[in-house]
């Protein structure tokens, strides 16, 4: 392990990759510092740019995007009580308070100590963890293939407690649109109704930049507005006082980050969870809990550890297992595909050197993002005064260029715009879109191992419970159908119940 | 302040859905052979069941959720006709990247984009549109190497 992150460290060492790590980071700050944009868009739209890139510079400028949208977050949620990202909306509830005392910069100074540390921790935890899951893939085979996709799928829709069935039929649509295509199996063309553009299937990178970066752009074109107008009234002096309060509070930064580890390696459970249960153990655990939410600095530590921790828990997943925990690392799955790599366990096995790259990069960017989080912060705070409907042309317009620099297809625009406004009319009515894009990106692999598996049991469903494996699948998809639907249920039949009497 | 637009609760997107899954199982039962449709079609049939539930919903007050909560941001009313609006312009710059190319489509659309639906001056906008035009054309034809399209009328 040593070995290959001091190859990993040879490899990231030269002028034009660290340029380029901090380039991703600056990008990551000022999207993750407007609200509305965040990580997901920032990737979706960066990573046609990536293209032209090798593999180990495309990882650093993304790895800087992903470690630099919290911190960006966290600026906009302390200054302007409006959180750049959503797991960043924890830190308002004391970041904000400590504003309005003129304790500001305490607060940033604070969320840039825990930001890295939350980020290094969840570094080291991956990097412990990353062996075992290599032994542990190896003992998946198509029927454990099957059941993780239909996992990862089942988790990721109903994780909308408020939209379980839309999740499903989401989920149900993406995989619609998976088997559009050249079918691995049978060798058949599927669904392309002549078109030779549909033969390798609904292309990936377009479909992730027209459902996340075009459908939030139309959606900021259409409502319009700023995010506030008194950012130039920012005054950053005492930063050291919240650098130091972090360093004295070790115990809270070592339990946020810990949360944000654990739980970002949930399929669909996400960062916002992870950042607010991080605020409420520490609130809990505190002797004044009812002074929380009138500008305690541990208020801001905590959650803004776990929302840096959370990234290097939802890799695991997604390296791993080639199951995106959220819709970020679905965009970044992206990325991995466009650079010629299958994540899942030929990726654990075979391109070890690339994880431990991205692993320096997160490293890296958690750090250079404090550092320029703080220099830069009267500026990231004025972007929040750009209008909407200005800055959201300009990002479709370069979208839609990005998409077509890929493969010089023209078809890859009109997929792109297409999906952007499905996306769209998916936000407005409710409809989640992270099942359809997983979906989308499981889809092969559920068909393939589900059919392989038909093949060597001739036909018998008991193959997918002939091993401890996926026995303990199946019995992990019974108990998150049951997690999601049973309380629902009881609650209607309490509510029925109490009416009728 | 920063906005969200309120969701809606509509039978639109079910009947939508429910067209495009019959007409997707349609063709895997007249195109595909038994094999290269057995999964596809049966997502259909289970995309349909999903369906059928959630139209229930409307029937049966119990089974409705709350909606979504969109913390930090205020959900706010756009009238439809913003949003066709909205959406129309994507359709406009797509359209007009296939049939004129780059260079034309992305001056044109981000000037009026911009001017109309952003209701800046029209200097502004014109600016920001050339400005953005040639940084697009130095990052992409001159930095990445990439021969941006052309259009189907003049390639």
């Amino acid at each position: 392990m040593i070995d290959l992150l001091l190859n990993a460290l040879s490899d990231i060492a030269s002028v034009k990759t660290i340029l380029l790590l901090v380039l991703g980071v600056m990008f990551g700050l000022v999207f993750g510092v407007i609200p509305g944009l965040g990580g997901t868009t920032a990737l979706a739209i960066l990573m046609p740019l990536t293209f032209g890139m090798t593999a180990i510079d495309a990882f650093a400028m993304s790895g800087g995007i992903m470690g630099a949208v919290a911190m960006g977050g966290a600026i906009s949620a302390i200054l302007l009580n409006t959180p750049g990202t959503a797991p960043n909306a924890a830190t308002t509830l004391d970041g904000y308070p400590l504003a309005k005392q003129g304790r500001a910069a305490e607060a940033i100074g604070a969320a840039a100590t825990a930001s890295p540390l939350g980020g290094l921790f969840g570094v080291i935890t991956l990097l412990m963890v990353l062996p075992v899951a290599k032994q542990l893939v190896l003992l998946f085979g198509p029927p454990e293939f099957f059941l993780l996709a239909v996992f990862g799928l089942v988790t990721i829709a109903l994780s909308d407690s408020t939209n379980l069935l839309r999740g499903l039929v989401s989920a149900g649509v993406g995989l619609m649109l998976a088997f559009v295509g050249y079918d691995t199996v049978t060798g058949g063309e599927r669904f392309t109704y002549g078109s030779d553009y549909l033969f390798d299937g609904i292309p990936l990178v377009p479909a992730l930049v027209g459902l996340f970066g075009v459908t939030e752009m139309i959606h900021l074109s259409i409502t319009g507005g700023t995010v506030a107008g008194d950012a130039s009234a920012v005054r950053i002096h005492g930063v050291m006082k919240g650098i130091k309060a972090t360093l004295k509070n070790w115990r809270i930064v070592i339990r946020g980050s810990l949360t944000g580890t654990i739980i970002g390696s949930i399929p669909g459970v996400g960062g916002t969870v992870a950042t607010f249960i991080a605020y409420s153990t520490t609130k809990r655990a505190d002797a004044d809990p009812e002074s929380f939410g009138t500008g305690r600095i541990e208020g801001v530590i905590a959650p803004e550890s776990a929302n840096n921790a959370k990234d290097s828990g939802a890799l695991l997943p997604t390296i791993a297992f080639g199951i995106p925990g959220s819709a970020e690392m679905a965009v970044f799955l992206g990325i991995l595909v466009l650079h010629g790599m299958q994540p899942g366990p030929t990726m654990l096995l075979n391109n070890e050197r690339e994880i431990y790259v991205l692993i320096i990069a997160l490293t890296l960017s958690a750090v250079f993002s404090a550092i320029i989080g703080i220099a830069l912060v009267k500026w990231l705070a004025m972007i929040t005064l750009v209008r909407g409907q200005i800055l959201a042309p300009l990002v479709i317009a370069v979208s839609l260029v990005g998409t077509y620099a890929i493969n010089s297809r023209p078809g890859d625009v009109v997929i792109a715009a297409i999906l952007g406004m499905v996306g769209y009319l998916m936000l407005r009515f409710n409809y989640p879109r992270l099942p359809l894009v997983i979906a989308l990106v499981l889809g092969e692999t559920a068909e393939r191992g589900f059919l392989q598996s038909m093949m060597i049991s001739q036909g018998s469903w008991g193959i997918f419970i002939s091993s401890v494996t996926s026995i303990i699948m199946v019995l992990l998809i019974l108990i998150t159908l049951g997690w999601s639907f049973i309380p629902g249920i009881l609650k209607s039949r309490r509510a029925a119940k109490a009416k009728s009497d | 302040m920063a906005k969200t637009a309120k969701n809606t609760t509509s039978f639109a997107p079910v009947i939508f859905i429910f067209c495009f899954t019959l007409g997707y199982i349609a063709t895997g039962f007249i195109y595909l052979d038994e094999e290269s449709r057995r999964v596809p079609i049966l997502t259909g049939y289970v995309t349909i069941f999903l369906l059928a539930l959630e139209t229930l919903k409307w029937f049966i007050p119990s089974m409705s959720q709350e909606p979504k909560d969109t913390s930090g941001v205020d959900a706010v009313e756009v009238p439809v006709s913003r949003e066709v609006i909205g959406l129309g312009y994507v359709v406009f710059l797509a359209s007009m990247i296939y049939v004129f190319g780059f260079y034309v489509a992305i001056p044109i659309y981000l000037f009026v984009a911009i001017a109309f639906l952003g209701s800046q001056t029209k200097k502004t906008a014109g600016i920001s549109a050339v400005v953005a035009s040639i940084i697009i054309y130095v990052v992409f034809e001159l930095i990445l190497e990439t021969r941006l399209y052309q259009g189907l009328l003049f390639s």
